[in-house]
């Protein structure tokens, strides 16, 4: 839903300030602007965890996320069980350390084949002006639809899975970063240097990696941490409808749909995912935040 | 101006082509037979040549495109496989719910985004301006199913001020109407708010530094008649875009929304149908929205066309 | 006495035994049906009697609810607010067994036939049944001054039409129609069913409950033909309540149809008798969300709520103007093994199950909290006089060294299991996923195969397609009516040791209750030895209602006799 929004907020009018930070030759300004902005490095930080404990969750938590143990089903918090145990007496700790797995791969791989397909086509549709028609209107047709509702239908055709997730959400995220990637690469063709660059005979995929792409990619950067925050959100709204991940898989989505049905019973089936949820999104809208600024010299006066 | 209108108009006519061909590709995205997929492990092989033959599955693909789609021009959706009535029939009987749950999800983001994005530009860089601008991010960042979930556990479990969900429609009893969609409105208006009080409150800081402000500021109008006369009016044309992006957004997430509260609307009818493989209503229901969403988008650009004199003298 | 109640009960016996083979033969809501059999446990005069019998001494609280709700006073007026869990896929009785359409079905039509509190067919549209000696000709003549909802009285053309259509469709009539050379109209009132070979069931048939011989109008099957009718214009019955609005995924609205000719008598007999429709309108609202249903109860806005689990009783026992109340143990949950397949037609590999398996948390998962499960090897509920612990020292053995051994025993070399279960009834999957979890720790593979309860259905009667599978089995007064004892080697799984089908056979042919019991006791031993299956344990249901509703006799725990219950508001 915040597709349309990222765009109205971090979209196409940086594309020709990253231009300028790129020819100035000062290589890492931004970063200082970035590290001397706590919040950001604070959210970063928060993420860095995330991804560690995603990435080492065996030996961060030791219960087996699906082992089930009726016997202590539905406890609150406890030493032996800190987040208590859901419905079928599995370790809820466990299971939010696990989800956020699946959280994360969804949100990069999605972000990544979206980047990867959304540059490619903007980049086209930038650069031949006899391709931006169609590409734009195929992509403005896929943006007519309310984001998280395209996600649905495609889902309600796929089936549910992990990968008709991504595949999914990639459709959902490309369209976006496609205009973005095309803006960007609108203004660096007019740029003398690709004029000449196109006049000693450089070939126009040289052209366009060499020149034209990177002069689009602090604006793509911050849409990206943007575009793996949505995607997270995303997933989890998808299989908190039943139309995302398997739902025996421990994801944070599953789980908030399963504690729904006995809420007013196990609130501790539904708070923790969902503070996971909040906090992994809350960190990567706040560094993105932290990234225009440092990226966007414009941004940055305000 | 006129052509600019003409122009626009015409730019709406391959996006709902495109749409049309998206929606009717989902039931040619699933994976096997789409007939058979519909009726379930159960069908024999002449139910399912039967719901072939009824969804006319045998002719070339574009064929049954253009017999869709010009159903869909005369808003003929096919019949629901499930509900056993046209689909233009059931979709109509959830418009109500879907309709007014967006209408007041944008009030609730109206009224917490402008004032606050306006207090945040006002109160430029400091501590307020701060925690504004982490709310409204904080916001953005909670799914509006959670947050649902979250105002259900408080206000309905725990101090059963509110119904923890369903409808009620408005003619049969309007209080009991307006209690039940105030959580539901609430979550699904709430992080569209941080939204739009963030593009409220960079909008506000340009037209803050424009000349005539400051020429009011200088005449010692006092501030808030700034404000509110000079700068608001000002800052909420780019501000009325977000409000045309965001009917999308609520749009799409009532779909979540009504699963959260129970309220029975279109989205919750899509949902239903996914679990029924009820193709024709999942088709009607998500084109319509979709349309309604470039429509609604169509009229705001109008709107801003007749609002914005900048855009009005270029064009005209 | 006690020879008494045994004849009287393997009479039922006989009848609903049959009957209950017929379901168990691929067909969706065979759950219902044992369920409602289970009511002959509870607040039935004659089965309470027959608890006390047992010496169990429990009078269950629907027994005495039942005693101080009179059915004959109640107040008219009001409207029966009901949550279901969904829409149901149409409204046609004699084409599905779905819980929720004969949940509906109740208030809109009747048969020939219905049930009495102890499961016996009495009539219901029928005045007079006549039988001939050979048992080959069957003449009913049906009562008078009963219209149908449109309008329209009641003619023998309407039965006949009826019950072909029924008999063409359902598996239970299409069994009673090979068997019908000839169904033959005497003259307005009265049919003739004219069978190749006696069918003691028939009447059992005809009065059955779920995908039930519903009696409709001829003019209407016409038009409907066979095709399910899902029209609400043509749900047209003779109950006492009739379908004025259906609003898909709103509400089903019935009123009460002012033109009701209740059977003789002035008091409610099981589901037939007395009828006497206190309430003005029955709403049923699907609420596919169990929470949103739950909540709706506590806020008052439902009378009732169906299909709620047992997790939500510590929430709902102590929400004011709710009853919670947690029904007797009825059901018990029970595996099956294939011997027709390799793996399980070896008596070690059955053994290593056996021992394998942890019954307390199986049952904990599927059931919830433990007040809603018991430990017993009993096939026969403790209510029954035929209850009995024999072979129980093979009963949730949880010996995972024993289990390893008999593995080693029984050349198993890792092969997978097959273990069907599936989603839809969620006690079910619960107890195979902790079960699968202890078979594989005692060293076996298995592989669990989620499917939707028609599938499983489907595939059970397939020898090569399965190895285990998880449901229930309800309550049943004579233990020939338990599935695979009273259809040893038909039921899937196919028991079929020589012993045990010599035992069944006489079980079946003696009349005598304790000749009977000692048999009995030797099948469950058999049972136990030879494992067809295992018996996990037994589980309650909870009701939950609003206290307004009065005249709740808690005897059928889904069969509710809307037309019996009132509003206390």
């Amino acid at each position: 839903m915040a597709r349309a929004a990222g765009v109205a907020v971090g979209g196409h009018r940086h594309a020709a300030t990253g231009l300028q930070v790129e020819r100035r030759g000062r290589r890492w300004p931004w970063a200082r602007t970035l590290v001397a902005n706590p919040v950001a490095v604070v959210s970063a930080g928060f993420l860095l965890l995330a991804v560690l404990a995603a990435a080492f969750a065996p030996l961060l938590v030791t219960t087996d996320p699906t082992f089930l143990d009726p016997a202590v089903r539905l406890q609150g918090p406890s030493a032996a069980h800190p987040l208590g145990t859901d419905d079928r007496g599995r370790d809820v700790l466990s299971r939010v350390v696990y989800g956020g797995r699946v959280s994360l791969l969804v949100g990069l791989s999605v972000t990544a084949i979206a980047a990867l397909v959304g540059s490619t086509l903007g980049l086209l549709s930038g650069y031949y002006p006899r391709l931006d028609t169609p590409i734009m209107r195929t992509l403005d047709g896929l943006m007519a639809f309310p984001s998280i509702l395209l996600a649905i239908a495609i889902m309600a055709s796929l089936g549910p899975s992990t990968g008709n997730v991504v595949v999914a959400l990639v459709v959902v995220y490309t369209p976006t970063i496609a205009r973005l990637v095309r803006s960007s690469t609108l203004v660096a063709k007019q740029q003398a240097y690709v004029e000449s660059a196109r006049a000693v005979g450089m070939g126009d995929v040289a052209i366009l990696l060499r020149y034209v792409y990177p002069n689009g990619l602090s604006p793509l950067i911050v849409q990206c941490t943007f575009v793996v925050a949505f995607a997270i959100i995303s997933e989890a709204s998808l299989s908190f409808l039943g139309a995302g991940v398997d739902p025996e898989t421990a994801t944070w989505g599953n789980m908030l749909r399963d504690g729904q049905r006995i809420l007013q019973r196990a609130w501790w089936l539904s708070i923790f995912p969902g503070t996971a949820l909040v906090l992994t999104v809350l960190a990567l809208n706040l560094l993105g935040d932290g990234l225009r600024d440092a990226l966007d010299p414009r941004a940055r006066r305000r | 101006m006129a052509a600019y209108i003409l122009r626009r108009l015409i730019l709406v006519l391959p996006v709902i082509l495109v749409v049309g061909v998206v929606v009717f590709a989902l039931v040619h995205l699933t994976p096997g037979e789409p007939a058979a997929v519909i009726l379930g492990d159960r069908a024999t092989a002449e139910e399912i040549a039967r719901l072939r033959d009824q969804l006319g599955l045998n002719d070339p693909l574009p064929v049954q495109f253009v017999r869709w789609f010009g159903g869909v021009l005369r808003l003929d959706f096919g019949e629901s496989i499930f509900l056993g009535e046209s689909v233009t029939r059931s979709l109509l009987g959830r418009v109500q719910p879907t309709v007014l749950l967006t209408l007041y999800a944008l009030c609730f983001q109206i009224l917490i985004g402008v004032p606050a994005g306006v207090l945040a530009a006002v109160r430029h860089n400091s501590p307020v301006d701060r925690v504004l601008t982490v709310l409204a991010i904080s916001g953005a960042s909670v799914p509006t199913f959670f947050l649902g979930i979250l105002l259900i556990l408080v206000f309905a479990v725990r101090l059963r001020w509110l119904p923890s969900g369903g409808y009620v429609p408005f003619t049969e009893d309007p209080i009991a109407h307006l209690k039940g969609m105030l959580l539901p409105a609430f979550a699904l208006g709430f992080s569209a708010a941080g939204l739009l009080a963030r593009l409220v409150r960079s909008s506000m800081l340009d037209v803050l530094r424009e000349d005539y402000v400051r020429t009011a500021f200088a005449k010692g109008l006092p501030e808030g008649l700034v404000v509110v006369r000079h700068a608001l009016r000002n800052a909420l044309i780019p501000a009325l875009t977000v409000i045309g992006t965001s009917v999308g957004a609520l749009l799409g997430g009532a779909v979540v929304t009504e699963t959260v509260f129970t309220i029975p609307g279109m989205g919750r009818l899509v949902v239903q149908s996914i679990a029924r493989r009820d193709y024709p209503v999942i088709q009607g229901a998500i084109m319509t929205i979709a349309v309604t969403y470039v429509l609604v988008n169509l009229l705001v650009d109008l709107l801003y066309v007749y609002a914005d004199p900048r855009v009005r003298l270029g064009g005209g | 006495m006690s020879r008494r109640t045994g004849k009287a009960a393997s009479a039922v016996g006989r009848g609903v035994g049959a009957l209950l083979a017929e379901w168990e033969q691929g067909q969706l809501s065979r759950r219902s049906v044992l369920r409602r059999a289970a009511g002959l446990g509870l607040g039935v005069p004659a089965l309470a009697a027959l608890a006390a019998h047992a010496g169990t001494g429990q009078v269950s609280a629907a027994v005495l609810r039942a005693a101080q709700d009179d059915p004959s006073s109640g107040t008219p007026g009001g409207t029966l607010r009901v949550a279901t869990i969904g829409e149901p896929p149409h409204l046609d009785e004699h084409q599905s067994t779905a819980e929720l359409i004969a949940v509906l079905g109740y208030c809109a039509y009747e048969g020939l036939f219905t049930y009495d509190a102890t499961y016996q067919p009495i009539p219901e549209l029928v005045e007079t049944h006549t039988v001939s000696g050979d048992g080959l000709t069957h003449t009913m003549t049906l009562r008078k001054g009963v219209t149908f909802h449109n309008g329209e009285a009641l003619k023998a053309a309407d039965a006949i039409a009826s019950v072909q259509r029924w008999g063409r469709i359902s598996g239970v009539g299409k069994r009673l129609m090979a068997k019908t050379r000839e169904l033959a109209q005497i003259d307005d009132a009265t049919l003739e069913f004219r069978l190749s070979e006696p069918y003691g069931t028939i009447l059992t048939a005809l009065a059955h409950n779920t995908q039930a011989c519903t009696i409709h109008p001829k003019s209407i099957l016409d038009a409907a033909g066979d095709q399910p009718i899902t029209d609400s214009a043509r749900y047209v019955g003779t109950g006492p309540y009739r379908l004025v609005e259906w609003q898909r995924d709103a509400a089903m609205r019935f009123e009460r149809f002012d033109g009701y000719r209740s059977a003789p008598g002035e008091a409610p007999v099981g589901y037939g008798g007395k009828k006497y429709a206190y309430v003005d309108r029955i709403e049923f609202v699907p609420v596919p969300d169990e929470a949103a249903r739950v909540a709706g109860l506590q806020a008052g806005d439902y009378h009732l709520a169906l299909d709620v689990g047992n997790d939500q009783y510590e929430i709902l026992r102590d929400a004011p103007g709710v009853v919670a109340e947690i029904l007797t143990p009825t059901n018990w949950d029970v595996f099956f093994l294939n011997w027709k397949a390799p793996l399980m037609g070896n008596l070690a590999m059955r053994q290593a199950v056996q021992a394998a398996l942890d019954h307390t948390p199986i049952l904990q998962s599927g059931r919830g909290g433990d007040e809603f499960i018991r430990l017993d090897p009993g096939l026969m509920m403790q209510q029954t006089p035929w209850h009995t612990t024999a072979g129980q020292e093979h009963y949730n053995v949880n010996d995972p060294a024993l289990a390893k051994q008999k593995l080693q025993e029984a050349g198993y070399t890792g092969t997978p299991i097959r273990f069907m279960t599936t989603q839809e009834y969620s006690y079910m999957y619960g107890e195979a996923i902790v079960a699968k979890q202890q078979l594989e720790a005692a060293g076996m593979v298995v592989d669990l195969q989620v499917i939707d309860w028609a599938t499983l259905l489907e595939r059970r009667a397939k020898p090569e397609e399965w190895d285990i599978f998880s449901t229930g089995h309800g309550f049943v007064p004579d233990p020939s009516q338990i599935s695979y004892v009273g259809q040893m080697n038909e039921y899937p799984g196919w028991w079929s040791s020589e012993g045990s089908l010599a035992l069944a056979a006489q079980l079946l042919a003696a009349a005598d209750f304790d000749t009977r019991k000692g048999l009995f006791d030797r099948i469950q031993t058999a049972h136990y030895t030879e494992i067809p299956a295992i018996k996990i344990g037994d589980s309650s249901n909870v009701s939950f209602r609003s206290d307004a509703i009065g005249g709740w006799d808690g005897q059928f725990e889904r069969g509710i006799k809307f037309w019996n219950l009132w509003l206390n508001e």
